[in-house]
């Protein structure tokens, strides 16, 4: 076998500096690569080398039927695909001028709320695994599957739910769903007070994180950063608030906020938000309204079979009308919420049965700034920490 | 002071009805400027850089989405400057001087559209290999995805010995 000539050479770099090439296959997370320039242990420079799982979706969108865009933008970040799609479909109702009824409301709310704990814990134990506390990995994977395992009750599914319809969701709530919910949220409740003994006030994990990675408010709003990392530095962004959509306006829960800035606010922000997101299924499960779960648009072209599967399943079929679904021409955008930070998509269509454009822009591209800007000062030791606690996941920005 | 914010930024362009953004319409030499002119009635950020292409009218628009935190009144929380570009060789001025959060976003207009960004500080290619795709942007109308498409041969669905 012959080696062609471009992998075999070299070239100089600053005396006194070593080149570090962290990735793509590391063990924490994979499919990124760094290179970092280290004068002895400190990172002087980081080159953030994105797109080993880049897709194209927005090219791959453009080739499928609107409706056939939710399972593709799902896999951006299964882990929460629920707030990753929703954006989608509040763009698109925008274009069609529709808008779901209350319940559906309500149970989108109530699945993109699962979504965000199940989507934190799934941080926390990468945070953990990166810091060599495998305990914290296994709890918090552990303790993830309780809300896959809610999120499936609802839906049929563990990861992927493709759950929205333009105007309304696949599924009503099913029976006994409330006590399934409340015996996870206590469980939850007790579980977050156990990880604070053994990893929040542990002192083997404080003072990797404490003082670490420190993101001022004022790069924060300067690099445009988005999510829990910048509310961790202050930032009081949360576009559940800033503009409402679903059942969001008719409930009450607070956006906490943190100032320190540093690795350690950016874990007890999630912890916070997992507690707010509990308290908003709890009143949304108890406030929810009775009523159709898809829009009457649609709810017409239903045969009577679909209509019988509706009434005594719960379960709402894809008319064949909607897989032909022709937006009228024009361009609307909608922002959501993620577990990560905003999701922005804007669509143009120009009254086809295929988006003439589907732009996404998703919160781990728009923080990938932060491995360029924030890295820099801190000793290479600090890399994973500061890495861990920014949430950052690859197949999302790479979309 | 606010509500004269709000109004200045109104009197720039028009609302769409659909989704309430403001939407500018502006010229390549004006860009920076209009860019300029809304990071001081407080549009901290840019959401999106991006572009559509229509390769009948010989054009492609350069749409950048531009926002704020935490606002309290009423200026209308996306902006949307589109400025139409010359397909055969798009060129626009960089937007990172006015806004940092830019960086990242306009390497990926150039790696999907080949908008070249005049005084960039770092203009590569981000998601895309420059070896795979050498003068080559997916995004634009011409590149045409393969399909595999799903085909069955004789004897596909028989046991092998």
């Amino acid at each position: 076998m012959t080696i062609p000539a471009q992998a075999i050479t070299t070239r100089r770099i600053a005396k006194d500096v070593l080149e570090l090439h962290v990735g793509p296959q590391h063990p924490g997370s994979g499919h990124m690569r760094f290179v970092i320039r280290l004068d002895g242990d400190i990172m002087v420079e980081v080159d953030p080398d994105i797109g080993f799982v880049h897709r194209t979706m927005e090219k791959l969108a453009e080739n499928r039927e609107w409706l056939k865009a939710q399972p593709l933008f799902e896999r951006m970040a299964i882990l929460d695909a629920a707030n990753v799609t929703i954006g989608y479909f509040l763009a698109l109702e925008k274009l069609l001028d529709i808008e779901p009824p209350p319940r559906a409301k309500y149970i989108r709310t109530i699945l993109c709320e699962i979504s965000r704990i199940a989507s934190h814990l799934y941080g926390f134990g990468i945070l953990g695994i990166f810091l060599g506390h495998s305990t914290a990995y296994m709890w918090f994977f552990g303790d993830r599957e309780v809300f896959i395992e809610l999120a499936e009750r609802l839906t049929g599914q563990r990861l992927t739910y493709s759950f929205f319809l333009p105007g309304g969701v696949r599924r009503d709530i099913p029976t006994g769903f409330k006590d399934d919910f409340e015996k996870a949220a206590r469980y939850i409740e007790k579980r977050l007070k156990e990880y604070e003994a053994i990893f929040m006030n542990n002192p083997v994990i404080r003072v990797r994180v404490e003082g670490v990675g420190v993101l001022t408010k004022d790069m924060a709003v300067r690099l445009g950063v988005v999510g829990p990392n910048a509310r961790a530095s202050g930032v009081k962004h949360d576009i559940r608030v800033e503009e409402p959509y679903d059942a969001y306006p008719e409930l009450d829960f607070e956006v906490p906020v943190y100032k320190e800035g540093d690795a350690l606010a950016r874990f007890l922000q999630r912890v916070d938000e997992i507690r707010e997101s509990l308290k908003i299924i709890r009143q949304a499960l108890k406030a929810m309204p009775n009523g159709p779960i898809i829009h009457e648009r649609y709810l017409r072209m239903y045969t009577k079979v679909m209509k019988e599967v509706l009434e005594t399943q719960g379960r709402a079929k894809i008319p064949a009308a909607m897989i032909n679904l022709r937006p009228p021409a024009g361009e609307a955008y909608a922002r959501a919420e993620a577990a990560r930070g905003e999701y922005f998509y804007y669509l143009v269509s120009n009254g086809g049965t295929k988006p003439y454009r589907a732009r996404v822009v998703s919160p781990s591209f728009r923080n990938v700034l932060l491995f360029k800007y924030l890295m820099p000062g801190y000793r290479l030791a600090d890399f994973p920490a500061i890495y861990g606690s920014l949430d950052y996941f690859p197949p999302e920005a790479d979309r | 002071m606010t509500a004269s914010k709000a109004s200045e930024v109104l009197s720039r362009g028009t609302i769409r009805g659909k989704d309430g953004a403001l939407v500018i319409n502006t010229t390549v030499e004006e860009l920076v400027n209009v860019a300029r002119e809304l990071k001081e009635l407080g549009y901290t950020h840019v959401v999106s850089i991006t572009a559509i292409d229509y390769p009948q009218e010989n054009k492609i628009v350069l749409v950048v989405h531009a926002s704020l935190y935490e606002a309290s009144d009423d200026r209308p929380k996306v902006v949307e400057i589109r400025t139409e570009l010359n397909r055969e060789s798009p060129v626009a001025p960089t937007l990172t001087g006015v806004w940092p959060s830019a960086e990242f976003q306009e390497r990926e207009a150039y790696d999907h559209f080949g908008i070249v960004f005049d005084g960039h500080p770092d203009l590569r290619r981000v998601l895309l290999l420059e070896e795979d795709f050498k003068g080559v942007y997916p995004l634009r109308k011409d590149f045409v995805v393969p399909e595999e498409g799903i085909e069955y041969k004789e004897g596909w669905g028989e046991l092998r010995g």
